[in-house]
């Protein structure tokens, strides 16, 4: 799948199953803790679509602000673990 | 008479709990007279699941059986502290519901149903003589993974509000090691819980279990995969047990996009049970 395939995919997931009023107003580089979108418990849901749709496994040292603070952040950390294999 | 809110005692604690009278304002189950006893899950998952399991009770109502839910000490409308609760505090609070619930209705038999972690703390409750009917929803089959779970969400937690990365799990566990609590959405676990949340297997619990029950599978999507664990657990607990899949978009114990009221293909699958619990 390619970045750009990913992006579209984890915006689609964020946008369906989160509440987000403006749709439109949230770009793929938006915080989405900022914007009050994913708290800890949707960033938990997170992981859970992550373990079921990609088959990763979120580690302790991964939980951090760059891997999931944004569409474009989640993206690119499937990427690197989906390529790590 | 009808419903109502009342305190009841297990032990030293005052409980809350809400009987549910049978209206049978829908076609009444085709069995004896029972009560329903509901176990709500855990932390924000009681609180997101309330107007799920509400609902539920309501159905059950509907159809001409009695039904009860409740809190757990130091939860929701029960008085006490969360913290001064084990594992062993919880069961014996499912069991002076079921003794509450059989006095309030004038109904011996009950059947237990819980959702997530109410529903393995419905199963190892023993609520005797006998073993009664199970409807385990989405039962927590594996306390450890459970116990990590927890864990983790005191870290996401940590990491949406500090925006930066925190302590890892090893280090909540050295802290409940040391007698400290971990703050997971507020309620304070401690090292009793977590030993006992930990030591909780279903699968082993269950293997052979005498009654007949239910264990339903909620995933999201009809094409989701089966769970494994819970395959494993019904094949454990033996012929008496059914295994039932409701799919459901929404969780019914996370907060998402629409806050879950009703959950159909459950209330199906619980009704539809219940109705086979007299049937040789």
């Amino acid at each position: 799948m390619s970045s750009e395939e990913l992006v579209t995919k984890v915006r689609a997931y964020v946008l369906s199953n989160f509440p987000v009023a403006d749709p439109g107003a949230v770009t793929n580089e938006a915080s989405l803790m900022d914007l009050g979108i994913v708290d800890s418990t949707g960033l938990l849901e997170v992981f859970e679509w992550l373990r079921d749709e990609f088959s990763i496994e979120v580690l302790d040292a991964e939980m951090v602000p760059d891997n999931f603070d944004a569409i474009t952040s989640i993206a690119a950390y499937i990427a690197r673990k989906t390529s790590a294999g | 008479m009808g419903d109502r809110g009342e305190f009841f005692s297990s032990g030293p604690r005052r409980l809350y709990g809400f009987l549910h009278e049978p209206r049978a304002t829908e076609a009444p189950l085709a069995i004896a007279p029972a009560v329903v006893v509901f176990v709500h899950p855990f932390m924000e998952e009681r609180q997101d699941a309330h107007p799920f399991l509400r609902s539920l009770a309501g159905q059950v109502s509907a159809r001409g059986l009695w039904a009860m839910r409740f809190d757990l000490h130091g939860c929701g409308d029960s008085e006490g502290e969360w913290e001064d609760s084990t594992v062993d505090s919880w069961r014996e609070d499912i069991r002076a519901a079921c003794d509450f619930a059989r006095a309030q209705s004038g109904v011996e038999r009950v059947i237990l149903c819980g959702l997530r972690f109410g529903a393995s703390l419905a199963a190892l409750a023993d609520v005797g003589p006998a073993r009664v009917p199970l409807a385990l929803i989405q039962p927590v089959v594996k306390g450890v993974a459970y116990s990590m779970d927890m864990l983790r969400a005191y870290l996401a937690a940590e990491m949406v509000l500090t925006k930066k990365a925190g302590v890892t799990r090893d280090a909540l566990l050295e802290r409940l090691r040391l007698g400290q609590t971990v703050n997971v959405f507020g309620y304070h676990l401690t090292a009793a819980q977590f030993d006992g949340i930990r030591a909780v297997d279903l699968t082993t619990a269950l293997t052979a279990y005498p009654a007949r029950s239910l264990v339903v599978d909620v995933v999201k999507t009809p094409t989701a995969r089966a769970s494994n664990e819970l395959t494993a657990l019904v094949a454990a607990m033996g012929s008496g047990a059914t295994l039932a899949r409701a799919v459901e978009p929404q969780p019914l114990h996370v907060e998402g996009k629409v806050h879950l009221t009703r959950a159909e293909q459950v209330e199906l699958a619980l009704l539809g049970w219940l109705e086979t619990l007299d049937q040789p």
